[in-house]
This record gives structure tokens, sequence and C-alpha cells, in this order.
């Protein structure tokens, strides 16, 4: 198992759930017929998030768009207190009297920015949605095993997944994941819930061995 | 339907079977884990497998296992090289399988990948399989952390755990998945899938069970290789540093013949759990040595086995039910045991009812009325986590003392009132105002100038709805 194929995988696995708390469209749907089999090319079984993330790409694959639409809109655009599960970053982190909400989206276009990623171009209300979040983590696994393939130093980039991971990510998608478990709304949204609670949770260890090698080379 | 897959290596007899269970014996299962696949079907909801430790391969072996859909965690090991006969292996296959019926479904909270002992300039490039162990998880429902406990803290090893703001706060990856917590905790909130009481309790009561005669159970730590001994079965945990006297006592009332504790630590405990086996053990001694117990011999219990002998404030109980049976009648100090015998001295005593608050077993409870205070304690429950005695203002005056005592002709009186004290009661509305010991403690500090009496006035006399009147 090489770093670059767990980088790979990480990408794919990031990408895919990122994909699947947006708004559902058909494209998401056929990508999740195939996903599994990619997975378990670039090592899946070997980490412990795979039963909840094969869960969720099968419980995606097999859903039928239109009741994920409803689900969708039911989960995270209504609720008679506000929106039952939102997927917002600035919603779980933030206070809106304080202008919390246009720090926290300031942060992550600044971020984005930095980092060079083309996330929520023009989709303000997208960019700390948690859609945007995982797509740059997605993107930024996708860099290092880029960097891994041409035989490049990783540091920088491990070292921006850290950051990006600890400063917005964990801080807040456990609870927004554990909302959507505890809602028990939707089927696949509570798998693609268990699944992103479970690559999480494995992404704090997977981090600090990152680090580790990154330190190990350096040294 | 649980099924047993053997590595075809072991010397397995022909006829094997055992109840229930579907016997797979699989060619070269330990170097070609991927061979499972060929032999588990879908309708299986339960997986032993029987390996041999050394030429065993977690990773790749939890690689193969979790592509059949099971959780690694969550399955049976029986460690070939540690059995010694045919009718070993049958017995200790089935108890693996009982123990694997009581292992909860782990989840990703439960899951410790394991780290590499060495980074090196080899691990930019690719990187070993990942390895995971059970990891201990709180359980915030049950946690008695928002009343102040902090029972597991102290007690890690790792400095893993912590308190903070009525929350415990664990790292896991400081943890070294000793398991110290999940005995440590008095409210049995701290749970590890691999090593939960339940579980580890339906092992021994089966390989007792399945035995001719009665057997020895040895308590082997992960780390320790031991060989196979005729008439002992090994029950692996995590670190033999998180037995306490209740665990290596209850075998004896399951109906072992003998018990025993194998630990790392011939050359020192690579978790740092030396001390604490060693006190450990040394409790277990004077135990023994108190209740003229043989640990090398069957004990005769009347009566039926009680369930639950390795949960929370189990030590206490379990030497009640072994004194039941020897009737001795007297007092023995113990080193460290999680039983405990708490104190209160009046004279020193405020009755804030700080210790019951902070009670995560209610050992120690308050009941309060509009005349009086009443604390009591019940020695069977205590488990002497030390929450009342830190939480105590009046420590220093000698307020509470606890001391590791077994005490029989206490624990036969039960639940004792320790403490009473009478309300000063308001001389406005005649509600209860504060109790008089700690009045007049606040006296006592406040000194006897002019201005602290008009104060203690005030405070004494009128209860805080009437002060303003």
């Amino acid at each position: 198992m090489t770093l670059e194929q767990t980088s790979r995988l990480r990408q794919g696995v990031y990408r895919l759930l990122g994909a699947g708390f947006a708004a559902p469209n058909d494209e998401v749907h056929d990508a999740a017929g195939e996903a599994l089999d990619i997975f378990d090319a670039l090592g899946l079984y070997e980490f412990a998030f795979a039963l909840d993330v094969a869960d969720a790409v099968t419980a995606l694959a097999g859903s039928r768009p239109a009741d994920l639409e409803a689900a969708h809109v039911a989960l995270f655009a209504t609720g008679v207190h506000g929106v039952l599960c939102s997927p917002h970053e600035s919603t779980h982190l933030g206070n809106p009297r304080t202008g919390d909400v246009a720090r926290i989206q300031s942060e992550l276009r600044l971020a984005y920015r930095r980092y060079g990623l083309p996330i929520a171009d023009g989709e303000p209300d997208m960019v700390d949605h948690a859609a945007s979040e995982l797509r740059a983590m997605s993107l930024l696994c996708g860099s290092e095993a880029d960097l891994r393939a041409a035989g490049r130093p990783t540091a920088d980039v491990v070292a921006r997944q850290t950051e990006f991971a600890f400063s917005h990510m964990f801080r807040w998608m456990p609870s927004f994941a554990n909302q959507v478990i505890a809602a028990r709304a939707d089927r696949v949204y509570s798998s693609l819930a268990k699944g992103l609670v479970s690559l999480l949770d494995h992404e704090r260890q997977w981090l600090a061995v990152l680090n580790l090698s990154v330190e190990a080379g350096a040294s | 339907m649980t099924t047993i897959a053997i590595c075809a290596d072991a010397v397995v007899p022909a006829d094997i079977s055992i109840p229930g269970m579907r016997i797979k014996v699989i060619e070269d299962l330990c170097d070609y884990p991927s061979r499972l696949a060929d032999s588990v079907s879908d309708d299986e909801d339960r997986l032993v497998l029987g390996v041999h430790g050394s030429r065993y391969n977690l990773g790749s072996a939890q690689a193969a296992v979790r592509r059949l859909g099971f959780d690694p965690l969550a399955i049976g090991l029986v460690d070939l090289q540690t059995v010694g006969s045919s009718e070993d292996l049958t017995n200790r296959l089935a108890a693996s399988a009982a123990r694997t019926l009581m292992t909860p479904k782990p989840g990703p909270e439960h899951v410790k990948m394991l780290m590499p002992d060495r980074s090196t300039r080899r691990a930019l490039l690719s990187i070993g399989k990942p390895r995971y162990v059970g990891a201990p998880a709180v359980d915030d429902s049950t946690c008695r952390a928002g009343d102040g406990c902090r029972a597991c803290v102290d007690p890690c090893p790792a400095g893993a755990l912590s308190w903070s703001g009525g929350e415990i706060q664990y790292d896991k990856n400081a943890c070294i998945t000793c398991g110290i917590c999940v005995t440590a905790c008095p409210a049995g909130a701290v749970a590890n899938p691999s090593a939960t009481p339940a579980a580890i309790e339906a092992e021994i009561r089966a390989l007792i069970e399945g035995a001719d005669e009665p057997p020895g159970i040895r308590f082997r730590c992960r780390e320790a290789r031991v060989t196979a001994e005729p008439g002992w079965h090994q029950i692996e945990v995590p670190c033999t540093g998180m037995l306490t006297v209740g665990w290596i006592l209850a075998p004896m009332i399951m109906g072992a013949g003998s018990v025993d504790v194998v630990s790392c630590s011939d050359g020192g405990c690579s978790l740092r759990n030396d001390r604490r086996l060693t006190s450990t053990l040394a409790d277990v001694a004077t135990t023994a040595s108190f209740l003229e117990l043989d640990l090398d011999e069957c004990v005769n219990i009347s009566g039926p086995v009680p369930d639950d002998l390795l949960g929370p404030c189990a030590s206490a109980r379990i030497i009640e039910i072994l004194a039941a049976h020897s009737l001795p009648s007297s007092t023995v100090d113990l080193q460290a045991a999680d039983i405990g015998t708490v104190s209160i001295e009046p004279a020193s005593c405020t009755a804030c009812q700080m210790c019951a608050r902070v009670c995560p077993t209610d050992a120690l409870a308050s009941l309060e009325s509009d005349q009086s205070i009443e604390l009591s304690f019940d020695p069977l429950a205590c488990t002497a986590c030390g929450g009342c005695v830190q939480s105590c203002p009046e420590v220093e005056r000698g307020a509470i003392t606890l001391q590791h005592r077994v005490n029989l002709d206490d624990w036969r009186l039960g639940r004792r009132t320790v403490r009473k004290e009478e309300h000063s009661m308001c001389e406005l509305c005649g509600g209860p105002v504060a109790p008089k010991a700690m009045l007049d403690r606040i006296q006592s500090m406040l000194g006897d100038d002019a201005d602290a009496a008009a104060t203690m006035t005030v405070i004494a006399q009128r209860c805080l709805d009437c002060r303003g009147r």
C-alpha cells in the first residue's frame, strides 16, 4: 500500500461524501455506483472507516434521486424552528448577532484562495457548506497524491490538510453528522453521516501519522 | 450463525463440532487471511478466528475481515499457540464465541490506529497496513463527570484523560488502550469493545462450563507470550494493570479451580503499569489470607452464582460472597483496592454535602429535610475513587477520611447514617437557613469583632429569601 494510493482513496472518499451532501444530482448517483470498486482497488478495506463508507456508498448508489431530493430539502433546507440539520459551519460555530457568519466565511474564502482551490466561486451561500469543505479537503488530498506521484515533498500540503481539518472540519462536522444521524429522517443521509463521522475520526489519527512521516523525512 | 475459521496448521480433531456454530478449517489462514472469503457466507453474524499469534498479521487479517462485512474489533480471536489439547481447542473456541456474542458493535470512537513505532525516510513512500485496536470511549449519558467525578483521570498512565468543565476530555492519540479507565470508572461509563467486563465474564463462564474439571483461569496481558499449560485457560486483557481485586477473585466464584495473572512485565511493563498490578496482587494476597482462601483450590459457593461479577462496585460484592462461605469476622486493610470505607468526623464536617454530590455510585448519599441533613454511607457501593475526599472543603481539618478497608461487620449493616446535622431556622419564615455546623464554621472563620457579629446575625438568623426584608 503506497501513500499515493492512500491519498487518492482519501481524495475519492471526501469527494463522494461532499457530493452526497450537496444538492442531489444524477451524476453523483451514477458515480456512487462505480465508486466502491475504485475505492476497493485503492485499499479501502485496509482502513477502519471502510465499513461505514462502504455502507454510505451502497446506500447512495441504491437510492432514487427523487427521494433523495425530498430528504435533502427536509433535512438541510426546512424546519419549523430553522433548518433541521444545518450543513453550514457558520451556523454551528458562529453567532449571527456578532458577525461570526461573515468572519467564518471570509476565513474560509481566504483559506481556499491561499490553497489555490476553486471552491464556491460565485456561490456565496456555499462557502461554508459541508459539501464545499469536503470538496476542498478532497482537492488537498489530490494535490498530495500528485506530489507523491512526482516524488516531490508533501510537507506543505500535509500542513494545509492538517490546518484546514483542525481549524474547520473537525470543529463542527462531527456534531453536524450526529444531528443528521439523530434526525433519522433518511437512510441514505444517515449512512452518509455515519461514513463522515467514521472518516473524520480516522483522519485525526491519519493526519498525525502523516505529520510524523513528514517530520522523519525532514530530519 | 457464528462461523469459526481455524488455520489448518493447527491440530484440529476431524470430528470437531460446537453446537450452533459452523466450523471451517482453512489452509494457511494465518498467511493468507483473504481465504476467509471462500468460507464465510453472507448470513453469518459472528466470526471467530483460530490463528497462530506469531504468524498472524493483524493488519492483513483485519482488512480481510472488514471486506466480509465484519468489524475486526467485534470478532473473536483464539491464539492456537496458547491451546494445549484438542478438547482445550473446542472449549476455547466456544468460549471465544460466547465472548463475541457479548461484544458490542464498536463505533468509530472505539477505534485506535496503532502508530508506527518509528518513522523513517521510507515512510515517505509507503506505509505498512494500518492496524487497529479497541479504544475506550466515555458514554456521556452515564458519566458522572458533571457532578465532579474524575475517577478515570488519575489512574490513566498515559495522561490521555482529563477533566474540564464537568466533562471528561479524551486524547485518543495519547491513549495506550490499557483498559485501566474501564475498571476505574465507578459508573461503568467507560467502554472499550475489545475488553468489556460483560464479554470477558461470558468467556470465563463458558470456559468453566465447558471443562470437565474446574480449570485454572489465567489473566494474560496481550503483550505476554505464554505457552499452553494443561488445565489452564488464558483470558487476554489489554493490560494486567486494569485488573482489580474483584476481577482476579471473580473466577473462583464462577467455579474456576485456580486463578493466576501473567503480565508482560518481567522486563518492565511497556505500558508503565507494573506498580498498579503489584499493589493489586498484594491486595489479592491479603484478601485471600483474610478469607482463608487458597487461590489454587475450588471454592464451593452456596446458592446461584450472581451475574455481573466484573462490573463496577463488584469487588466488595465478591469478597462478601466469599466471606459468607468461610465466615471470618474481622477487618482487613488493603493498599489500593477499589473497596472503601468512608469515615466522617462530626467535629470538622460542616454538612455541606459536597461528598454526596460528587459520589459517582451514590455510596455516600444525603437526605435533606426542612429540619436536618442526614448523610448515609453504603460500604458495598464504595469503589474508593476518592472523589469525596478531593471535594471536601474541610479535608485538611480531617472532616472525611477514606480507607481501602474490608470491614465485614460494617458491610453486614448495609447503608448507615454517618452524619446528622440540624438546620438553623429562619427567624422570620421558619424555613431552613443552613446546617448549624456550617454556620459555626463561618463564625469561627470571621472572628469575634463587632462587624463579624453583625454579619453572622444576618447570615445565621435569616434565610436567603428573608435577608432583604
